[in-house]
């Protein structure tokens, strides 16, 4: 068989491990409080079964570790769980609680008043992108996780391609959180739990899909390949968030009558806006 | 603070793929392949549309989805002796399977084709089309499986005779999930807006694929410490999100949630009501 670019073996620093391990339990004890400070004022538990959704996200860590071509740093680290050879520190436990759970817990009242539009969404998605590349920084800095292997247009230690993943699978669950809002009542807001993690894993996988078989060859050989998949990456994460945020916005009622020509009615097919732009 | 176990279960390198059953494969799913193809040009000169084309490519496209499944649903295609298309993390893709997909993911849009354009798919009729994916896809893999031309290995749950049921009904939604969203933006696939299908169908296909399979590949991975019970759990939730993604997207094409039609009316109405108050 070929030969892959494999993860080296990392020392992780202990100090810094520590530093983030506090930062990150503190991100995510406050996103949790504000979910209980909602979940008690709004009397739902809703926003408490998000938290618990974005922690069972971790599980999908080691995936895209081993996808992405990211090892967390092995020797020495505070290890919560192994899967397929790629460790997962209790750091990146914690750091799933606030990382997942920020966006749908914040916007909660909204979500609830289902007042969101289109636009608003396209500005997170655009803050999405600031914010996972910014938050990765300082540890990939000092050492505690490391994108190994040949890794194209990288901001300072980030490659864009992971910046354009991690922003279509934070902004996907929450629009589906969104969408279906309205059906969660009841027993079936315990849903919410599972829809977090496959949301995610649904959004990261199809915006990465060129990029992780890319990334799977000996990056240092194909460095060409890698390159015009790290491209192709921020197309396919502004099309998954197109499609995810045109399917939330879906017209309640779908007409049977062909829809090409035809002026969108409020019992019409597709938004507005693509309906004009198609039959002009 | 202690070094993770990093050892991982592997797939066996020195696996042989039979001979002559890896040649013949190979000239079955090749020759269904270029069937498939010569019947989407004969379409698409028949209708004057480049789509059946586009729907044949987008499948071949989406052999991206084969490495992600292989390294983290634990399928091997024998390494050795293999006619071998390429490999990426580790995993070798026969051209036998590379070209499947063609076909595999192709016929889904071009069976729709007649419904697409009449509009005429109903809840009933998808079901229907869920559960004959379901039963084609888990068919197309025994006769292959018992001969030796690619396994399931490890600790698999929910096998029910050669193949587990928790990755056949994930395969089935990675059918059907891009069958109800080139459905719903069928009307617009006019112009250049027609090449979207070569991106959307894979991304369709690796997120559905992907979302409702999470469950397992997050503890398939795991290390071999992991309880049976909890593997066998977790394919039994696959086969849980794998129902309910198809049901889900099902009722939204179809507006089935009167929840969020009377919601999304009752906020409608509320903002229209403020301007007139305002006014008066």
């Amino acid at each position: 068989m070929s030969q892959y670019t494999q993860p080296p073996t990392y020392h992780m620093p202990a100090t810094a491990e520590f530093v983030y391990l506090i930062f990150a339990g503190v991100a995510a004890a406050l996103v949790a409080l504000y979910a209980l400070y909602l979940a008690v004022t709004r009397r739902t538990a809703f926003p408490l079964l998000i938290c618990a959704g974005a922690f069972l996200t971790v599980l999908i860590e080691a995936p895209a570790d081993i996808l992405g071509n990211a090892v967390h740093s092995q020797l020495g680290q505070r290890n919560a769980f192994t899967v397929k050879g790629a460790p997962v520190p209790w750091g990146v436990v914690l750091t799933y609680g606030f990382y997942a759970a920020t966006l749908p817990v914040v916007l909660f009242d909204r979500i609830k008043a289902q007042t969101l539009t289109p636009s608003f969404w396209w500005k997170i998605y655009a803050a999405g992108l600031l914010a996972v590349c910014a938050i990765e920084q300082i540890p990939v800095h000092f050492g505690l996780w490391h994108y190994f292997g040949y890794q194209p247009f990288k901001i300072w230690e980030m490659p864009v391609s992971m910046v354009f993943a991690n922003a279509a699978c934070v902004v996907v669950p929450a629009l589906l959180v969104y969408k279906l809002y309205p059906i969660l009542t009841g027993w079936r807001q315990l849903l919410v739990v599972g829809l977090i993690p496959a949301g995610t894993m649904a959004g990261w996988a199809a915006a990465s899909l060129a990029i992780i078989n890319a990334l799977g060859t000996d990056t240092q050989a194909n460095q060409g390949i890698v390159q015009i998949a790290a491209i192709a990456t921020i197309g396919l994460s502004l099309l998954v968030t197109w499609a995810a945020i045109t399917i939330v916005y879906w017209p309640a009622t779908v007409g049977s009558k062909d829809l090409r020509g035809e002026a969108v009615s409020t019992g019409g097919g597709l938004p507005h806006e693509s309906l004009k732009k198609a039959t002009s | 603070m202690s070094t993770p176990d990093l050892t991982q279960p592997v797939s066996d390198p020195q696996w042989v793929m039979p001979s002559p059953a890896g040649e013949i494969l190979l000239a079955i799913f090749g020759g269904g392949a270029a069937v498939f193809a010569a019947y989407c040009a004969y379409l698409s000169y028949r209708k004057r549309s480049p789509l059946p084309l586009l729907f044949a490519l987008a499948g071949g496209f989406s052999i991206m989805l084969e490495p992600i499944a292989d390294a983290l649903g634990k399928v091997q295609h024998p390494p050795v002796g293999q006619i071998n298309a390429f490999v990426t993390a580790g995993q070798p893709i026969p051209w036998a399977i590379a070209i499947a997909y063609i076909w595999y993911f192709g016929l889904g849009p071009i069976l729709l084709w007649r419904f697409a354009e009449r509009r005429s798919m109903t809840p009933r009729r998808w079901y229907v089309a869920a559960v004959l994916a379901f039963l084609s896809v888990t068919l197309v893999e025994q006769l292959p499986i018992a001969i030796g031309l690619w396994k399931y290995y490890g600790h698999q749950p929910l096998v029910m005779g050669l193949m587990p049921i928790d990755m056949a009904i994930a395969n089935m939604v990675s059918v059907i999930l891009p069958m109800v969203v080139l459905y719903a933006i069928w009307p617009i696939l006019t112009g250049w807006r027609q090449l979207l299908v070569l991106a959307v169908v894979p991304i369709c296909v690796v997120g559905g694929h992907t979302a409702a399979a999470a469950p397992a590949y997050m503890l398939i991975d795991a290390n071999p410490h992991v309880p049976s019970v909890f593997v066998h759990l977790a394919g039994a939730v696959t086969v849980v999100f794998s129902v309910l993604i198809v049901w889900l997207s099902v009722k939204l094409l179809h507006g089935g949630f009167p929840e969020i039609t009377a919601d999304r009316a009752a906020h409608r109405a509320a903002q229209q009501e403020r301007p007139e108050q305002v006014s008066a």
